[in-house]
């Protein structure tokens, strides 16, 4: 009777010994382990969702491929000032306009977009009312996105001299 | 003194009984769970270990690079839309010029700044008459905000200067 009462405490001990010291600590990691993994699930879930959304995003952006290099034109990473004064000297000439000069390029960021760029600068032209017109016309449709922040000229003072335009042209760049 | 009557044995009663092989029991099922909490250790390990990998591949550089592009086009985007919603057509000044100018009234001078969307045209005219004209249509055209004539003068000839100040609304630049 003692022994089996004696060996009743001794299992008992051991049972609690190591439930406590090997099957607690060991499902409290099990626990924790799937939570973890519940969590890397949804995040799997989460990335390949966003990167399935990102996936059909630039699928569908290849469709405009035309347009964002259009914008890419408009807005280059680089100032690129030389292909500017190609631009306006071919096309001014196309128009009917002489290229005289081009001034100093002031730079300044915007202030409603820092990041962005505004190249200002002097340039000026002869010619005629209608050839400025014209070189207007190519400026505007051009996808360098041309401003024309002012424009000035006076009459000439004798009917066959060319009228002198004095513009203040401005682009964008990042 | 040799017994003759075999004493009875003494029988430990049933509740000793019960709890001893309950606590067997109990002890099987502790030393079974520490086994299944184990195994079920490793799986969930194992479990993580390939969902980490596979996290790993999700999260790929070459999806962050795409990522990195979509991001960079939509902020391009966005930076072009705000270039073109305030892009103005100065030439579309000119045609409003040509479609208000007064036959009898001859412009010398043009000047333009976009920044303030302000006109001012200098010039000259037989008569007040004439120049009375030219001032009205310039205010009964809509999409001219404000009128202002000054420096009026009569020249040697006999000719009439003066110098209009023209706000035209900015819608007519787009």
């Amino acid at each position: 009777m003692i022994n089996k009462t004696l060996l009743i405490i001794i299992i008992f001990f051991i049972v609690l010994s190591l439930g406590l010291l090997l099957f607690l600590p060991k499902y409290q990691n099990f626990k924790s382990s799937q939570l973890a993994i519940k969590e890397t699930e949804q995040e799997i879930k989460q990335y390949q969702n966003y990167f399935s959304k990102i996936e059909q995003a630039s699928e569908e952006l290849k469709k405009y491929s035309d347009a964002l290099s259009k914008i890419d034109s408009a807005l280059p990473p680089e100032p690129t000032l030389i292909p500017v004064y190609y631009f306006l000297q071919k096309n001014s000439s196309q128009s009917g306009l002489v290229f005289k000069e081009i001034g100093a390029v002031k730079t300044t960021a915007l202030e409603e977009k820092p990041v962005i760029q505004k190249h200002t600068f002097p340039v000026s032209f002869s010619g005629s009312y209608f050839a400025l017109k014209n070189f207007l016309s190519v400026l505007e449709k051009s996808a360098r996105l041309f401003e024309i922040e002012s424009i000035s000229f006076s009459s000439p003072r004798e009917k066959e001299e060319s009228f002198i335009f004095n513009l203040t042209i401005s682009l964008h760049s990042y | 003194m040799v017994e003759i009557i075999p004493k009875p044995q003494i029988k430990s009663p049933s509740w000793t009984n019960v709890l001893f092989y309950s606590s067997l029991v109990l002890l099987m099922i502790t030393i079974m769970g520490v086994f299944i909490i184990n195994q079920l250790q490793k799986n969930a390990f194992n479990t993580s270990q390939k969902l980490a990998e596979e996290l790993e591949k999700v999260k790929s550089p070459e999806r962050f690079d795409s990522e990195k592009k979509l991001i960079g086009y939509q902020k391009k985007i966005a930076d072009f839309s705000y270039l073109i919603q305030n892009h103005k057509l100065a030439s579309k000044l000119f045609t409003l010029l040509e479609k208000l100018s007064h036959p009898k009234v001859q412009f010398t001078n043009f000047n333009f700044t976009a920044e303030k969307v302000k006109i001012i045209l200098k010039g000259e005219t037989d008569n007040f008459l004439t120049l009375g004209q030219q001032y009205l249509i310039f205010r009964a055209e809509p999409t001219i905000k404000e009128v202002n004539l000054s420096e009026v003068s009569i020249g040697k000839s006999g000719r009439i200067g003066f110098s209009f100040e023209i706000t035209p609304s900015s819608e007519i630049l787009k």
